[in-house]
């Protein structure tokens, strides 16, 4: 049985790190500092909307993480073809982070797990819950229904060859109120890869639920602040004494 | 490990009308380049004051409990808005309320002083002193950290107040001013100006659950202090929070001189504070003259630009003798409590200088050789 992990996810826009609440850049962080120790994987994401910035200004702030950095770095943002992935392999990536570039042509997955192994494209799935309580996959920075059932979605990703998923709701991003953890459960129910959950996470309880009730393989939080090096220690302390696996 | 993209640094833009920069937290400009701050003050001068005083009385007759001897609870810290206000609502309005103090980091002659001098006009006070050694590690972690002793006192400050109206069943909170709104933010709505939003506070926080806070020397029940009551705590009282800025206009200046002419109210002792050209602001807590600092440091902006800014807008300053300050004094170093700070935070010199370097902002600051640059000021 593999760790449970603890993901730090950063959304730059236009090269600058901001939070996100309800899939909007929120709150802007000054000067930050992410402990690349204790943390087992970092994402960064451009939310850059298109046309509202310059590409060349996220790629510019990949080499800060790949360069001292040393766990996983999956990077995401406007993934559409094999040339983007390929920048960013390049730029010191492990893996990439596919979403709407998925729904505009679905063999992208394969074509990149083809490439470069199932481990290095990990899927991204937003997904907002109506009032009846179903979920549906929304794309395009969380604005475009797909008509998708989170778990359906999914389990086609997989089939084409994602390596891992991550589920996200869009109802609970920045929040800090806790995950949807049914949302979680459902696609975890549906794939065999390692499913992520993001969107909600405020305390170390709501990490060790995101585990625990929600089946996930790493949970993430996009407040920088859960990463400074002393609340990394904290929450892994808290998972500990939950009874959660985690690396020290 | 520093995430800052050197390469995409904005310029930082000061406000046309004050000197508040846009790094301000959540400040808004409008095309004209005015900062939100200024627009709010602009809108003050259009409100029927006597319309919001009426509003004001009215609510107070609907929230008045049905028992218990206290009417409000009034966050108060001794300084001149928290007395003004507190010294109001008894002597003009007949309320009698209770006044809920969070203790400052480190307490100082003059803040006991001018907290006395209100309590002696016959006021029931109630004061949280929190756990000294769980106070001085988190002041001394979130230095570190964030360059911001104040992250577990601002959770503190926001939670003792509301502890106490769920206590003591107090359905009404009297804060003073929305800062948002009066010193340049994001104000959300109309209603989120004069009633305290919950949300909006844990927001501001960025996150800080203060039970995230547990280490080696922070054990769970040391948290209490600073832990928000839950919401359902909050409701079965109905505790409802409101700004008295919002009913009364609000100047800090005015306040000082309504405190000043009624109680035995002190100024700093050793003339105008560090960093700033007053001597009437912030003064209860030897801890603020750092913070101010910090806010400099990672900000670009210091106490007196802060300072300058709110008598600007409140039209008790031209922009030109507020410049004229700031060129003076923004930045300046706290030296006068500078030993206790190091004391406090238990820190050498040379560990300080290295946290305060960490923490500046490159948006800000150029390196020299070995001095330190703002890229911009305001002209």
């Amino acid at each position: 049985m593999l760790r449970k992990r603890l993901v730090t996810v950063l959304a730059f826009n236009d090269g600058i790190l901001f939070r996100t609440k309800l899939f909007r850049p929120d709150c802007r962080y000054t000067l930050n500092f992410v402990d690349s120790w204790s943390i087992d994987e970092v994402v960064v994401l451009d939310v850059t909307r298109p046309g509202q910035g310059d590409k060349q200004n996220f790629l510019n702030v990949i080499p800060t993480f790949t360069e001292n950095c040393f766990v996983p770095l999956g990077v995401g943002g406007g993934v559409r073809t094999m040339e983007d992935v390929r920048q960013f392999l390049d730029l010191g990536a492990e893996k990439v982070i596919v979403n709407s570039g998925a729904f505009e042509d679905p063999s992208l997955i394969s074509k990149i797990s083809e490439v470069y192994g199932s481990q290095s494209v990990v899927v991204a799935i937003d997904a907002r819950c109506h009032d009846d309580g179903s979920y549906e996959v929304f794309s395009h920075f969380a604005s475009q229904p797909t008509g998708l059932a989170p778990d359906e979605w999914a389990r086609q990703a997989e089939k084409r060859g994602a390596g891992e998923i991550i589920i996200t709701s869009v109802e609970r991003d920045g929040a800090m109120e806790g995950f949807d953890l049914q949302l979680c459960r459902s696609v975890v129910d549906a794939v065999t890869v390692p499913v992520s959950i993001i969107g909600g996470g405020g305390t170390w309880q709501h990490f060790v639920e995101g585990f625990t009730i929600g089946g996930a393989s790493a949970v993430c939080t996009q407040n920088i602040y859960h990463f400074t090096d002393s609340s990394i220690k904290s929450a892994k302390t808290y998972l500990k004494n939950a009874g959660v696996d985690v690396r020290n | 490990m520093s995430v800052t993209n050197q390469s995409t640094l904005p310029q930082i833009r000061f406000c046309k009308l004050c000197l508040t920069p846009d790094s301000r937290p959540r400040i808004e400009f409008d095309s004209l380049g005015v900062c939100n701050a200024c627009l709010n003050a602009e809108e003050k001068n259009q409100i029927d004051w006597d319309i919001r005083r009426e509003q004001f009385l009215r609510l107070v007759e609907e929230s008045r409990p049905s028992k218990g001897p206290y009417d409000c609870i009034v966050p108060w810290s001794g300084g001149k808005d928290s007395s003004a206000i507190a010294y109001k609502l008894k002597f003009e309005f007949g309320l009698n309320p209770l006044l809920v103090t969070f203790s400052p980091l480190i307490p100082n002659d003059v803040g006991v002083h001018n907290r006395e001098a209100l309590i002696r006009a016959g006021f029931d006070h109630l004061m949280i002193r929190p756990n000294q050694n769980v106070s001085r590690h988190l002041a001394r972690r979130f230095f570190i950290e964030r360059a911001n002793p104040k992250i577990g006192w601002d959770a503190g400050i926001n939670s003792v107040p509301l502890q106490a109206a769920v206590n003591y069943k107090i359905p009404l909170v009297v804060y003073a001013e929305h800062g948002e709104s009066e010193y340049g933010g994001r104000v959300l709505s109309e209603e989120h100006r004069k009633i305290r939003d919950m949300t909006e506070i844990l927001e501001h926080l960025v996150g800080d659950y203060p039970g995230n806070w547990v280490d080696d020397v922070v054990k769970d029940e040391d948290l209490a202090p600073y832990m928000f009551p839950s919401k359902t705590e909050i409701e079965d009282v109905g505790v409802k929070a409101i700004y008295f800025s919002y009913f009364f206009r609000w100047s800090m200046y005015e306040n000082y001189q309504y405190i000043r002419d009624r109680i035995e109210f002190h100024t700093n002792p050793a003339g105008r504070t560090d960093g700033t050209f007053n001597d009437f602001d912030s003064l209860d807590d030897k801890i603020d003259n750092l913070y101010y600092y910090t806010q400099f440091i990672k900000f670009g902006f210091g106490r007196t630009i802060r300072d300058a800014s709110r008598m600007i807008q409140n039209g008790q300053m031209t922009r030109e003798e507020g410049l004229e300050l700031a060129r003076k004094y923004d930045g300046e170093f706290p030296s006068n409590y500078h030993a206790d700070h190091l004391d406090y935070l238990d820190l050498s010199e040379t560990e300080f200088t290295e946290v305060i370097d960490l923490h500046r902002n490159p948006e800000v600051w150029l390196q020299d050789g070995n001095q330190w640059k703002l890229r911009f000021s305001p002209e």
